[in-house]
């Protein structure tokens, strides 16, 4: 592009003009809106190619549009992009360094005298395993914990990544990142208390137990912070509940848990929405292939709104549909007040937050939530 | 349209405005028939599929000068077409004597008081009626600015330094006619997009953000087809050249950009397109000139 094209090719499409008469705004809208059939939008283009005024018409039209649209593409937040190889390689970092640990604790002295005694006695240790674990799992965390607040350079790419009506979200995921300490050092509080209430007889020594809960912990919550980062995916405590297994099958746990969870590829791949000129609700997730989704549903769809994670999706009767998953899995919502459903096609969904948006409707109704859809106010 | 306007009449709010069904059929036959007069059938359930009803419903009980129409429709629009105004002219005072103006037609009263066909009239459905409204905003505004653009005042000219035009020199060196030929089968044979985008980048100096924003795809598309079609053309027109009879060299030479201060172009015939008064109301009725 830097090259450009040569200036007999500026002079020639300078010079051209267009023939026909201009298409009106109803087309021209239809173009911006991408609500055109086929044969109309080949039409519009042709004539776009070689109008200057009606270019500059659709550019302002379009920049005129406080929202995207009501059929929105959010594309995906750059802030992912870069991000993408850091959750496997901090759970890897976190994975080896307990792995390390681990290691020096095995060959440490009072470790081997230990297992010696153990070895003799046959039985378990008396030592108190809460002391030692929460010991443990504090120096463990500390060795092994990235840094789990989102630093002000994380903070400024977020921000920069992100605009418009992003923003508040962008906010929501940052305030989110910095909170995942808090979660953080939740988890290590629980799986201290795990490693206290349930030593196995199995295991090595309870210290390593409480290690192994602690490496867990660290590994889960190494990624705790970019899922908190994009506002959603399971807490840290929920992924401390894999901590519950043996470092054999944290090892195993961690790896599927980071990249071959489904629940988390629907994270990370964050979709492109539309909705074609049938009412068809499609997503995208790589260039130019677009697939149907909710196929089955008898509705034509007339909006959709993506913040985070979550996606809504609105059609002619009022019908609404939520996935909490990135478009995995759907649920049916219904609108009503004092029992009456409401019947007017969705008009516009607009979502501040994860938690807060309405949904306007075409026989001017205006639905609001403040709970993730969980109740509506008319 | 019977069976379609029957079983779509409640969602249409057709009622609110006193529209029965057999009313509504009327009225999308009438609209289909605006939109393309020779559709098909297979056309039509096309484009009754994704028909924005309810407001194409709203907008003709407006133009039918329904009272409890033009309510909603001050509730929904008015706010967001002064916005609209004002995100196209960035001056409050042009913006809303922008936006009193399509008002005025859209209550179907000339600029002389005279009434005529609302504007409204005009909205068919294909997309929304807010983004229908911004479209005409959009429209009128690149009017009014192309309209005040030629009737530059003499202080204007003579602050531009173009009350005097300079002399066009007589040894303008012609443009071998192998580059105009090749660049001119090049482009007629390029693809409509690639066109448009080609024309937005490097004529209208859209950025990439824009074109995107418009198409709806993001920024690193647009960069990748602008790059490939830009290239694509380069290398087809060098052929075309070397296959007139140029050697590698002169073709690369005649495609060069040549330093614009030894071109005698005459800017304002090259970059303004001869737009007439107002064109964009030649489509929409003889009554709007």
């Amino acid at each position: 592009m830097n090259q450009g094209i040569p200036k007999s090719v500026s002079d020639a499409l300078a010079n051209e003009r267009s023939a026909e008469q201009h298409p009106s705004p109803d087309l021209l809208n239809g173009y911006v809106e991408q609500s055109l059939s086929a044969k109309e939008k080949a039409g519009v283009t042709q004539h776009l190619a070689v109008c200057e005024d009606c270019r500059e018409v659709v550019f302002l039209a379009s920049a005129a549009a406080s929202q995207p649209f009501d059929a929105a593409i959010i594309e995906p937040a750059r802030v992912w992009r870069g991000w993408k190889w850091l959750v496997p390689a901090v759970a890897m970092l976190a994975l080896g360094s307990s792995v390390l640990v681990e290691h020096r604790n095995l060959f440490a002295p009072h470790q081997i005298a230990m297992r010696a005694a153990n070895h003799q006695s046959g039985a378990l240790p008396s030592q108190p395993v809460g002391s030692q674990a929460a010991t443990d799992n504090q120096t463990n965390a500390l060795m092994f914990s990235p840094a789990p607040q989102a630093t002000p350079n994380q903070q400024e790419h977020i921000r920069a990544n992100l605009t418009g009506r992003n923003k508040r979200s962008a906010q929501d995921e940052v305030a989110a990142a910095a909170g995942a300490k808090q979660t953080q050092n939740e988890s290590r509080e629980a799986l201290a208390d795990l490693a206290e209430a349930a030593p196995s007889p199995t295991t090595p020594s309870p210290a390593v137990v409480a290690r192994n809960a602690a490496a867990t912990s660290s590994a889960a919550t190494a990624a705790a912070p970019l899922q908190a980062a994009v506002g959603q995916g399971p807490s840290a405590r929920a992924f401390g509940a894999v901590g519950q297994s043996s470092l054999q099958s944290m090892k195993k746990a961690a790896p599927s848990g980071i990249s071959g969870d489904a629940s988390y590829r629907s994270l990370t791949i964050r979709s492109q929405w539309r909705i074609t000129d049938q009412g068809h609700l499609e997503r995208s997730q790589a260039d130019d292939k677009w697939t149907q989704v909710l196929a089955a549903q008898p509705i034509r769809f007339r909006a959709v709104a993506v913040v985070g994670n979550d996606v809504w999706a609105g059609g002619n009767n009022g019908a609404l549909f939520h996935s909490v998953d990135g478009g995995e899995h759907w649920a049916q919502v219904v609108l009503s007040a004092d029992g009456h459903p409401e019947t007017g096609a969705v008009a516009s969904i607009h979502f501040d937050t994860v938690s807060q948006g309405s949904v306007r409707t075409e026989t001017g109704s205006t639905w609001t939530t403040s709970d993730r859809g969980q109740s509506w106010n008319k | 349209m019977q069976i379609y306007a029957c079983e779509h009449y409640a969602e249409s709010g057709a009622g609110r405005f006193g529209i029965d069904a057999a009313g509504l059929a009327t009225l999308l036959t009438e609209v289909m028939k605006q939109r393309e007069p020779s559709a098909q059938p297979a056309d039509v359930q096309s484009a009754l599929s994704s028909l924005r009803l309810e407001e194409l419903v709203l907008a003709r009980a407006c133009m039918a000068a329904h009272d409890a129409a033009w309510e909603i429709f001050l509730t929904r629009y008015r706010s967001a077409m002064y916005e609209a105004a004002y995100k196209v002219a960035h001056d409050e005072a042009t913006a809303r004597a922008l936006a009193d103006s399509i008002y005025a037609e859209l209550y179907g009263v000339g600029q002389r008081g005279e009434s005529h066909t609302s504007k409204l009239y005009y909205y068919l459905g294909r997309g929304s009626l807010a983004g229908w409204l911004r479209t005409v905003v959009a429209q009128e505004y690149v009017n009014q600015y192309r309209r005040t653009r030629r009737e530059t005042s003499l202080e204007k000219a003579i602050e531009d330094g173009t009350q005097f035009p300079a002399v066009e020199p007589a040894d303008t060196p012609p443009v071998d006619a192998r580059v105009t030929a090749a660049t001119a089968s090049e482009l007629a044979a390029l693809d409509a997009q690639d066109r448009f985008l080609l024309a937005a980048y490097y004529l209208d100096r859209r950025t990439l953000a824009e074109i995107a924003k418009l198409l709806r795809v993001h920024e690193s598309t647009i960069s990748r087809k602008l790059e490939r079609a830009a290239t694509g053309l380069r290398k087809r027109i060098r052929k075309r050249l070397i296959a007139a009879g140029m050697s590698a060299r002169q073709a690369d030479e005649a495609m060069q950009d040549v330093d614009v201060r030894d071109l005698p172009v005459n800017v304002r015939k090259t970059l303004g397109q001869a737009t007439q008064e107002a064109s964009f109301y030649k489509e929409m009725g003889a009554d709007q000139g």
